[in-house]
């Protein structure tokens, strides 16, 4: 991860002084956190999408105003979420479901592979029931690797928020996501 | 997946792998390629140029408050201008002693 953000770091410099090349290489390695966050946010594939590249657009835009010394990745999802919650508050919500189009093939037996996209869908519906922030919060943490200190940064929220966030988050996907192993058999 | 551990501090690799699968979206190449065409179309912005947007509006203000300033000031003079020049009969016929100055310079611009 240190590496990552010293190359990072090393990339903005770049793309700061006008290199699109560098920038490029940022939203390649960015670009599928910057999906799956908006996503968390807005529910819907498209909406999320433009969100994302609105939200990259934006920090390229920017850069100039990012400081090398932080890590790159908190400070370009913070623009990615603004983007998001902005959309959310610019479009009415459509409530359609998170697309997972193309399920990953495991390699796995035809039992395991019912039993993951059981999974998936039943997370997407549990995701859907929590609030903004619990979904924000534990998709940062547990699927992106956030610390819980960048994502209350990221956030503007204090740390203890953070944790007590992902408490719930977590608790209310056990609660919703547990039962599907009995129900398989 | 019911062994997810609210209290845990650490990580949920598998909850991670759950949700990472959920929400990736399709078609990450097109998504790319749409973001480096939009970066390709978009100027940065510059210290210089944030500066300008605020300050265009900054020195607008300043050179209307100028102007009024300014006219204000010539419609002071003027009006204290016109107040000043009571001609000669004038001061010739009022209560107080003109200043032997006024008087002459009152006549001379009679002449």
């Amino acid at each position: 991860m240190r590496n990552r953000d010293a190359d990072d770091g090393e990339l903005a410099q770049a793309a700061a002084a006008g290199d699109q090349a560098a920038y490029g290489l940022l939203v390649e390695h960015h670009g599928d956190t910057a999906r799956r966050v908006a996503l968390s946010i807005l529910h819907d594939e498209h909406d999320a999408d433009d969100a994302a590249q609105d939200g990259l657009v934006a920090a390229w835009r920017s850069l100039e105003r990012f400081d090398p010394a932080r890590p790159f990745r908190p400070w370009l999802m913070r623009i990615v979420v603004n983007a998001a919650r902005d959309l959310a508050r610019r479009r009415s919500v459509r409530q359609t479901e998170m697309v997972s189009p193309d399920a990953p093939a495991t390699g796995a037996s035809p039992e395991q592979d019912t039993e993951r996209a059981l999974l998936r869908d039943r997370l997407r519906r549990a995701l859907a029931t929590l609030p903004e922030r619990q979904r924000l919060v534990v998709t940062l943490f547990d699927a992106e690797g956030f610390s819980h200190a960048e994502i209350a940064d990221l956030m503007g929220a204090p740390e203890g928020t953070v944790r007590s966030e992902l408490f719930h988050a977590r608790r209310a996907l056990r609660d919703q996501l547990g039962t599907v192993r009995e129900e398989m058999r | 997946m019911s062994g997810i551990n609210p209290f845990d501090p650490e990580r949920d690799p598998a909850l991670g792998a759950l949700l990472r699968e959920t929400l990736t979206g399709a078609d990450q190449a097109g998504f790319l390629a749409r973001v480096r065409a939009s970066v390709a179309l978009t100027r940065q912005e510059r210290t210089f140029d944030v500066l300008a947007g605020w300050l265009r509006p900054n020195i607008a203000a300043a050179a209307a408050i100028v102007l009024l300033g300014v006219a204000a000031l010539w419609y002071q003079e003027a009006k204290a201008g016109a107040a000043g020049t009571a001609t000669v009969a004038e001061l010739l016929v009022s209560d107080s002693v003109p200043a032997q100055e006024i008087l002459l310079a009152g006549l001379l611009e009679a002449r």
